[in-house]
């Protein structure tokens, strides 16, 4: 389970921001082919923050919708996953949103 | 677990240098391996308060950092001391069972007097793998991940440094066998390859496709069942080129021998393309 790792990076990261001050919220953005389960982030980030400045500290995730643009013809879809077809009957298509892995912010007190 | 650098995330992992063969390590016993508990916090511990960060004020923080930042960094160190040694890094994904360690085998003996070849294995237990690529001759070092499902930039980096790869030879990493987490983990190779083997479904792209979407080359293997096998080729490529229109493909038989002078001509090639890289 990859999310183990990831949830142990987000404590890393907010960890040496913060620099010793308690992080109460942490907001992460996760996308829809980012290949990661929301709530398997959550199960392991509860178990990751204990004992760190982030124990107890609310997650916040905002999961970003998969977006991808047509090779053949420029259009732009939605891209629930990697086997979306355009409109014109290509399944060219390039993802343009939705693989961001990144923490986006965090609240400190 | 360590904030600088999540150290405790490493604590299960052990890096191994690999005996020849299941019998010396029979006779030889645990001394056989460099067992080796990696090293833990020694480095940032030296570093003085002055050097930790300010504790940030109160309030929201904007933070925008790639979760796997660190892991990329670390890979880029690692191709970085790839580029440097023309070394040519590959990382071999799949499933369990695909035939990653028998394609070694046979790639490192009917190759390894033309190009070296050294290997890093993951597995989450046992040294087994790597004792049959040292069987070959070959340096292999094995990585028991623990509870780990997946390599990282670290691991490898830890792996290397055991490993000591010579100048100009090829590296295998054989990851840990599974078709998700190897995915989003950079280790810092040239290309990730893909094994799929005939005993598998041919759709197994669409079911997944991260994996096959980061992979380069996809070497179909066991092809030498086919006579046994419902498996339609031709539909277990088109999946592939539906998630990756891009990636290159290969039919192989580890044991029979068919399609392995592709493969080897793809290694010689991707070989000259590493060392050009560098020189550049």
């Amino acid at each position: 389970m990859h999310e183990m790792s990831l949830a142990q990076s987000v404590v890393e990261i907010c960890a040496e921001r913060a620099g010793g001050a308690r992080v109460r919220r942490v907001t992460l953005e996760i996308g829809a082919l980012a290949a990661v389960m929301p709530d398997a982030i959550r199960f392991c980030f509860d178990i990751c923050t204990q004992q760190t400045v982030l124990e107890g500290a609310v997650l916040d995730i905002v999961e970003i919708a998969g977006r991808g643009r047509c090779r053949r013809c420029g259009s732009e879809l939605p891209m629930p996953d990697f086997l979306a077809a355009c409109g014109c009957g290509s399944i060219d298509i390039e993802c343009i949103e939705g693989e961001a892995l990144r923490v986006r912010e965090m609240e400190v007190s | 677990m360590c904030t600088t650098c999540g150290c405790s995330d490493a604590a299960g992992v052990l890096v191994r240098r690999a005996a020849a063969g299941r019998r010396a390590a029979a006779e030889q016993g645990e001394r056989q391996f460099d067992y080796r508990r990696l090293a833990q916090h020694a480095t940032h511990e030296e570093a003085g308060p002055e050097e930790r960060p300010q504790p940030a004020a109160g309030g929201t923080v904007p933070v925008e950092q790639e979760i796997l930042a660190k892991n990329s960094m670390l890979a880029e160190r690692n191709r970085d001391g790839f580029g440097q040694r023309h070394i040519l890094a590959l990382n071999l994904v799949s499933s369990p069972g695909s035939g990653k360690t028998t394609l070694l085998e046979r790639t490192i003996r009917d190759l390894g007097h033309e190009l070296p070849i050294a290997v890093i294995g993951g597995d989450q237990a046992t040294a087994n793998d790597m004792q049959r690529i040292a069987a070959t001759g070959c340096k292999a070092v094995q990585i028991n991940t623990g509870t780990g499902c997946h390599l990282d930039a670290d691991m490898v980096a830890r792996g290397l440094r055991e490993l000591a790869p010579s100048s100009g030879s090829i590296v295998m990493i054989e990851n840990v066998g599974n078709l998700v987490c190897p995915a989003l983990f950079d280790l810092g190779e040239r290309a990730k390859v893909a094994l799929l083997s005939v005993t598998e479904g041919e759709d197994k792209p669409l079911k997944y496709p991260h994996m096959f979407r980061a992979a380069r080359l996809l070497l179909i293997t066991k092809t030498d069942l086919l006579p046994y096998l419902d498996f339609d080729i031709d539909r277990c490529i088109a999946c592939a080129r539906q998630v990756n229109r891009d990636i290159e493909v290969i039919r192989l038989s580890a044991k029979q021998g068919d399609g392995l002078n592709l493969w080897y001509d793809w290694l010689r090639t991707e070989n000259v393309r590493a060392g050009a890289g560098a020189a550049a």
